[in-house]
């Protein structure tokens, strides 16, 4: 889930820095398999179904709105048609026109609905038209679905008629009789109208059921949306009488769902995602402002690791010194953690080694004392090198090492101190015994800030290296 | 100084205008009754041309029913066939529309009372941002003196 999640902020990401250069990209390349594949069909002008011609075509359609991409498709297709018959493409133009006063000038932000229903039923998938429209539109997307449908179906009875332009050319003379074929196939022809009842049954129940405030209500909906098609789809084959693949169209359906879940899963971040980029102007300024929408999903951290040393590699001289004073730093500073890390059998055996540094240095009264570390963890690997493992666990192991240490940073910082002349040498810890004859030094009941405060307050002022 | 929030409610302002802005400020011109009946007036145009497309198709349909039957066609029952589904179809259009492009008014004046009120919140920030910097200016002037 972490990964889909970094996945989805990932394209969030670019398509926020590169929203244009996206939708441009995606208006093109919806274009420009629009044209090919009506070039495929109706390819009626070598020129025009060139490649050169398509990229031409897409180009201007992906920096064109939307509302004018529907115009521009239809004028390749009159372009294409008046290769072969002026009163067949003036006959597609007036469909078109008809289509656009009665029903497209309502919706003249959805043209490339328009444009992508007769590719997707082209290339078999035209399950996905519903599905999609029903998750991201409204029920008035109905409107260019349908005429979609339309378009599609008024190419394929365009070429059922005329199968090239040779034919179309020896057949001058019946130019009506090709027009009133076109009209019968168009008009005569019940897929056309199961189609789009099935789009508009499908689009009305996912519109209706995502509007329910539920949880989950959008992903309830495409598969009620699919489940609903399916039934549409056979009971309208059986009424139109029209031969459908069960096992086909079902498969192509999930697929068609599972591209809408995929879709809608990226949507609801992408939806309000773009980057708005906007300029104005006060009394005072001019403003060019790029507002960016936050991301909720955090990709996450990545954490570098640095190797740790083998258990039975010994750690060298200034590892071991270093892990020692960050624990030092740690506990003085007042960490309720003892340590900043856990600790390692190498950062334990120098803990205490600094506590009883020199047990066989004899001119030194006060370095004699020597001080039994408590036995911090109760690992047998830890045993071996105690003289008298205490068995001390939890927060007291804690609480003693920390007196523990405390009292050796004191001890050495009297030591240093004695050995600058003029600097005055501070009592050494005071010791307590329990009841076991165990030594440890007392701990302070409160944690000092300071050493100086906190063991001579009375001094304080009179130290020279404060 | 740039006042922040100024800033902010500028940029609401223009990323509304970018979008929904563009056109509810057209809706905005017209009152509620007078759009309405722009509209309508417009999808009374379209559909009459609309219809003549289909009439003029019909007519190409039957063409050649037509020229053999020319003399024996009761053309006061066609006219008036003709003229029913013309009213008919204009009628539904018409209801429709007008309940259209009266949510659409209302959706857009909602909006635009909306920009209005963020309008003047940035009219009370420009002049408290005036009535700051001219206390500035005093207080220099006195300075000065």
């Amino acid at each position: 889930m972490t990964i889909i999640l970094f996945i989805r902020a990932k394209i969030t990401e670019i398509y926020q820095k590169y929203d244009f250069v996206v939708n441009t990209a995606l208006k093109f390349v919806l274009m420009f398999f629009a044209l090919k594949k009506t070039a495929g069909i109706i390819g009626y002008n070598s020129t025009l179904s060139g490649t050169g011609a398509v990229i031409a075509f897409a180009l201007v359609a992906a920096f064109l709105p939307t509302s004018l991409m529907v115009f521009l498709a239809v004028m390749y297709i009159f372009l294409q048609l008046l290769t072969a018959s002026v009163l067949i493409a003036v006959t597609v133009m007036l469909v078109f026109m008809i289509l656009y006063l009665f029903f497209l000038r309502f919706t003249p932000k959805e043209g490339a609905i328009v444009v992508a229903t007769p590719l997707f039923i082209s290339i078999g998938m035209p399950y996905a038209i519903p599905l999609f429209l029903g998750v991201f539109g409204s029920v008035l997307s109905i409107v260019p679905a349908a005429c979609g449908v339309v378009a599609y179906f008024m190419l394929k009875a365009v070429t059922n008629n005329i199968i090239t332009i040779d034919q179309l050319k020896a057949l001058k003379d019946q130019a009506l009789t090709i027009y009133i074929d076109i009209l019968d196939d168009l008009l005569n022809n019940p897929p056309m109208y199961v189609m789009m009842f099935v789009f508009a049954v499908v689009i009305i129940a996912v519109v209706l059921i995502r509007a329910i405030r539920m949880d989950y209500s959008f992903e309830i909906s495409i598969l009620v949306g699919t489940a609903v098609m399916i039934l549409a789809f056979m009971i309208g084959s059986l009424i139109a009488d029209t031969e459908i693949v069960v096992i086909t169209m079902v498969l192509r359906c999930l697929i068609c769902a599972c591209a809408a879940f995929v879709a809608m899963y990226f949507w609801r971040t992408l939806d309000y995602a773009g980057a708005e980029r906007v300029q104005f102007e006060d009394e005072h300024y001019y403003y060019y402002v790029t507002a960016v929408p936050k991301i909720t999903p955090e990709s996450p951290k990545r954490t570098i690791r640095k190797p740790k040393p083998a258990k039975d590699e010994p750690l060298s001289e200034d590892e071991e010194e270093a892990e020692a004073i960050e624990a030092m730093e740690s506990m003085l500073s007042g960490n309720k953690r003892p340590y900043a890390k856990p600790l390692t059998p190498g950062l334990a055996k120098r803990l205490r080694r600094d506590v009883a540094p020199s047990r066989d240095d004899d001119d030194d009264e006060e370095d004699e004392v020597v001080i039994k570390g408590p036995r911090i963890y109760s690992d047998p690997r830890y045993d071996a090198d105690l003289e008298d493992g205490t068995d001390i666990k939890g927060p007291r192991a804690a609480k003693d090492a920390k007196a523990v240490v405390l009292g050796a940073v004191r001890s050495r910082l009297n030591k240093i101190k004695s050995a600058i002349p003029g600097m005055k040498r501070k009592d050494p810890v005071e010791e307590e015994s329990d009841e076991e004859g165990k030594t440890y030094f007392a701990e302070p009941e409160e944690e000092p800030d300071d050493f100086a405060e906190a063991e001579e307050p009375e001094n304080r002022g009179e130290d020279d290296y404060e | 100084m740039i006042h922040s929030k100024k800033v902010r409610l500028m940029t609401q302002c223009a990323i509304y205008q970018k979008h929904e802005g563009a056109d509810d400020l057209k809706v905005a011109k017209f009152f509620r009754a007078d759009y309405i009946r722009l509209e309508v007036v417009k999808t009374i145009l379209g559909v009459t041309f609309g219809y003549l497309i289909i009439i003029g198709m019909i007519i190409m349909y039957h063409l050649e029913f037509l020229i053999a039957n020319a003399l024996y066609l009761n053309y006061q029952l066609l006219g008036l066939k003709i003229l029913g589904y013309y009213i008919l179809i204009l009628a539904a259009y018409i209801v429709f529309a007008v309940g259209r492009y009266s949510y659409l008014h209302m959706k857009s004046h909602k909006r635009l009372g909306r920009y209005y009120k963020m309008l003047g919140r940035i009219r009370k920030c420009s002049e408290e941002e005036e009535y700051a910097r001219e206390l500035e200016e005093e207080n220099r002037e006195e300075m000065q003196s």
